[in-house]
């Protein structure tokens, strides 16, 4: 059994929107980096709790200390789907209620109309501790609050504070009231909190027996491994670190194939996110989507055409070779070629079965069956060839020099055999300095 | 990335249009003989048959070499207002794009002119169009992104080889023209028609949907119209809104393409409400929004199972603000489904803006010692009600420009 150094144990995980890849290093009696730990757990299959019970139970020894973990994350792209806010309070002034609504009232709420408070020059604790007894009736769990309070009410702004701390609120304080982009901003700091908490009480209860504590876990945000952030930054935590490969690596364009998503990084930025709940300030590199996603369901139309759906149903139903569905998604197709990758394996267990693979090919005879016989039918391979066409047709427009280009994602030697086997985990170390 | 010939993939090959026009909003592809190959539209002010009538006046004054790219935004010669510029390139000479982009600080008329003489700036328009414009910081950014836009276009190599190719355009336009059939198949025949007023005038709409010895048509006829007097729009404006419903009801947006176009039959009388151009486009969103709702109608009904249930025809409300503020621009479109605002975070006092039960109510006061210009565009007869009003110091707005003055109040009340 290896004898380790209790202090040197590092732990770097990729929680992405559908998988997570976790490695811990620790450094030897030569002081070399020896890996005791790698592994992906698709997380439809296995929550991100179960998958760091089977880390702890894997280690060869308990006598290790987390050093620190450091954490590159997709996971609040979860949420993208949904309405935010449901148990979050927002103190506003009167006749301002639900003004972020007003750039497209298409886009997705963000916060609970039944749980705003509206206050002025006149407004006593009493008026607060009827508006917290009606809110507590409403939504019981309510636990956080937004202030959007414009300087005229400071001293009202004060008091309201504190009230809301004084029962056990965490607040977040709109700092600039005449932009609506920053309060949506603040509101999804708000709405989001609940899952990153999710995700450190997940870490720390986890690993509660390698001593992990808060403030030893680093999320990559902007260009570092850092404990202070928003969390909103934590929507762009792996497209910065993408872009941080692709500068340290000098390269103009990065093309990320991976099993969630096929997108392509080059100098593009934005200053503005346009998110699922209306335009946000944020600094961010632009990601390209390129050709169809990996988690786009392939169906039958009324016509009896195949088509490609927008919908990502990454998680729900998730894709065939996750051993659990009879959709199919765009990622079943390269079921055989994905069988070879060892990582990918690891998270989709049944792929080896010959029995898996013969039931997903069985699926796409019936899709070429199903298909209008008076249109040219696509089988599995013509398929396959179409997909990989549609990504090159799209890198074609971006102009792009191999030379000046890097390739990531557990997808990458599928597309560009030439590029060596990307790990995220291995990345993170790299940054590290392990 | 290598630089072969793509395969055809049957009626997956719309993807290779979708791959091109990734980076447009509104725009078409045609070939050589003019004839539609693939059109990208938005619902609201769109322009699909005004590019293709934009593209017939280039084809028959020039020849367009491959880089060329020509732009236009005359509303009197298939354009759509002075904001919105028409960009026709050449991308191989069997292909070209046509396409539309929003400038609102555009606010004067742009004649046929050359922008890319094969790939390279025309000095000379440049020059009279931006150098000496007082806006020619923003036109510079604009017709750049433009320029770049075209040239990212350009380096689809292996998609604008296929699609440039004869025998696959008539493979493409066949298959469209079979998916307009089997669309056609499963919809209702019939004959339909509505008649509603537009400031007063008369526009009469008939639909009839038909298979006469094998001809599968559509037919729009807007006989008995009202001639215009100053209230009208082209032809091609509300062709564009009904091409775009019955493509949009038929499930045939992705196969829009000649043949299909082709079974679209309309009848416009000359000189009409809805045929005559408009110097400056003014009539043209409202005109839009009308036949636009007249032919979703007409269809929803035509194809109902119990008919009675939407026997009459009520119009929805629909209103486009635009405010300009020291050639700063803010637009704010008005749907009965919803709102769309830009941020007024700047130059204005936003007294009140909120929402309960879907009622968007919003004030805002202008707090500059200027006048802003508020340019309204709206169907009037349904938006002076108790669900839908917009008032500036308590009166009504009615369509068309107005000054909002220093500490004036523009007050808006929408139930979407």
């Amino acid at each position: 059994m290896k004898r380790l150094y209790m202090s040197n144990t590092v732990l770097a995980i990729y929680l992405g929107e559908t998988y997570v890849e976790i490695e811990a290093r620790a450094a030897g009696l030569n002081k070399t980096m020896s890996s005791l730990f790698h592994k992906s757990f698709f997380l439809p299959q296995s929550s991100f709790k179960n998958s760091l019970n089977q880390f702890i139970k894997s280690l060869a020894t308990t006598d290790i200390v987390i050093e620190k973990a450091y954490l590159v994350t997709r996971y609040l792209d979860r949420l993208k789907p949904f309405r935010l806010g449901g148990s979050v309070v927002q103190v506003t002034e009167k006749l301002q209620e639900n003004n972020y609504t007003f750039e497209n009232s298409k886009n997705l709420s963000l916060a609970a109309a039944s749980l705003i408070v509206t206050i002025d020059e006149d407004t006593t604790a009493e008026d607060l501790n009827t508006e917290l007894h009606k809110i507590k009736k409403i939504n019981p769990d309510a636990n956080k609050v937004v202030f959007n309070v414009g300087p005229h009410l400071k001293n009202k702004l004060e008091s309201t504070r504190h009230f809301f701390k004084e029962n056990g609120f965490t607040e977040f304080v709109n700092e600039s009231t005449e932009s609506m982009k920053c309060l949506r901003k603040t509101l999804i700091n708000a709405g989001t909190e609940g899952t990153k908490e999710e995700i450190i009480k997940d870490l720390v209860d986890g690993l509660t027996t390698l001593k992990l504590q808060r403030d030893q876990i680093h999320f990559w945000v902007n260009d570092q491994f850092t404990t202070k952030y928003e969390n909103v930054d934590l929507f762009f935590s792996a497209d910065d670190f993408l872009t941080d490969i692709r500068k340290k690596n000098k390269k103009k364009t990065l093309i990320h194939t991976d099993i969630e998503r096929l997108v392509l990084f080059n100098e593009d930025a934005s200053s503005v996110w346009k998110s699922p709940w209306g335009s946000v300030d944020h600094k961010q590199a632009i990601n390209h989507s390129i050709g169809i996603q990996p988690c786009s369901e392939i169906v039958i139309d009324q016509g009896g055409l195949l088509q490609f759906s927008q919908q990502n149903m990454a998680t729900e139903p998730s894709p065939m070779i996750a051993g659990r569905s009879v959709k199919t998604l765009v990622i079943d197709v390269f079921a055989k070629n994905l069988a070879e990758q060892p990582l990918i394996v690891e998270m989709f267990l049944n792929l080896t079965s010959p029995q898996l693979i013969q039931k997903i090919d069985s699926q796409f005879k019936a899709l070429e069956k199903g298909q209008n016989q008076n249109y040219e039918t696509f089988s599995l391979e013509k398929i396959k060839s179409f997909i990989i066409q549609q990504i090159f047709i799209d890198l074609d427009s971006y102009n792009i020099h191999e030379s000046n280009c890097e390739w990531t994602g557990h997808l990458n030697t599928l597309f560009s055999p030439q590029h060596k086997k990307f790990s995220w985990t291995s990345e993170i170390f790299v940054r590290v300095g392990n | 990335m290598k630089k072969d010939v793509v395969k055809n993939y049957s009626h997956l090959d719309y993807y290779y249009f979708e791959a091109l026009l990734k980076k447009y909003d509104n725009a078409s592809i045609l070939n050589a003989q003019g004839e539609l190959l693939y059109s990208k539209d938005t619902e609201l002010e769109t322009t699909l048959t005004s590019r293709l009538v934009v593209f017939q006046n280039v084809k028959k004054y020039l020849k367009l070499m491959t880089e060329d790219v020509f732009m236009t935004n005359d509303p009197e010669n298939g354009g759509y207002t002075f904001q919105k510029v028409f960009f026709i390139g050449c991308l191989h000479p069997n292909l070209f794009i046509v396409w539309v982009q929003s400038a609102d600080m555009i606010q004067f008329k742009i004649p046929l002119s050359p922008l890319l003489d094969q790939g390279v700036k025309n000095a000379m328009v440049w020059g009279s169009l931006v150098e000496k414009n007082p806006l020619k910081n923003k036109l510079t950014d604009f017709f750049n992104t433009q320029i770049v836009r075209f040239k990212a276009t350009m380096s689809s190599a292996k998609v604008l080889i296929t699609l440039s190719d004869s025998s696959f355009q008539s493979q493409w336009l066949s298959l469209c023209k079979k998916q307009f059939e089997k669309a056609f198949e499963v919809k209702a025949l019939g004959q339909h028609q509505v008649i509603t007023s537009y400031h007063e005038k008369i526009i009469k709409m008939s639909i009839a949907i038909e298979e006469k010895q094998h001809l599968k048509t559509i037919s729009f006829d807007f006989s008995q119209t009202q001639l215009a007097d100053k209230i009208s729009a082209a032809s091609h404006i509300l062709e564009s809104a009904i091409i775009f419903e019955v493509m949009h009801f038929y499930g045939l947006s992705k196969y829009l393409a000649q043949p299909v176009l082709n079974q679209v039959r309309l009848s416009l009388p000359p000189k009409s409400v809805i045929s005559k151009a408009h110097a400056t486009g003014e009539y043209n969103f409202s005109l839009q929004a009308l036949i636009r709702q007249q032919t979703q109608f007409i269809l929803q009904f035509l194809n109902a199972h119990k008919k009675n249930d939407i026997s009459k025809m009520q119009i929805k409300p629909e209103v486009y603000i635009q405010i300009e503020k020291n050639n700063e621009f803010h637009s704010i479109c008005l749907h009965h489904i919803g709102v769309d605002f830009k941020d007024l975070s700047t130059g204005f006092k936003v007294v009140e803006m909120h929402q309960k039960d879907h009622i968007y109510q919003a004030k805002i006061q202008n707090t500059q010692s200027e006048p802003v210009v508020i340019h309204f565009k709206s169907l009037d007869e349904v938006t002076n009600n108790s669900q839908h009003w917009i008032k500036m110091n308590n009166h009504l707005l009615s369509h068309g420009q107005h000054k909002l003055r220093p500490k004036d109040h523009l007050h808006i009340y929408w139930k979407v």
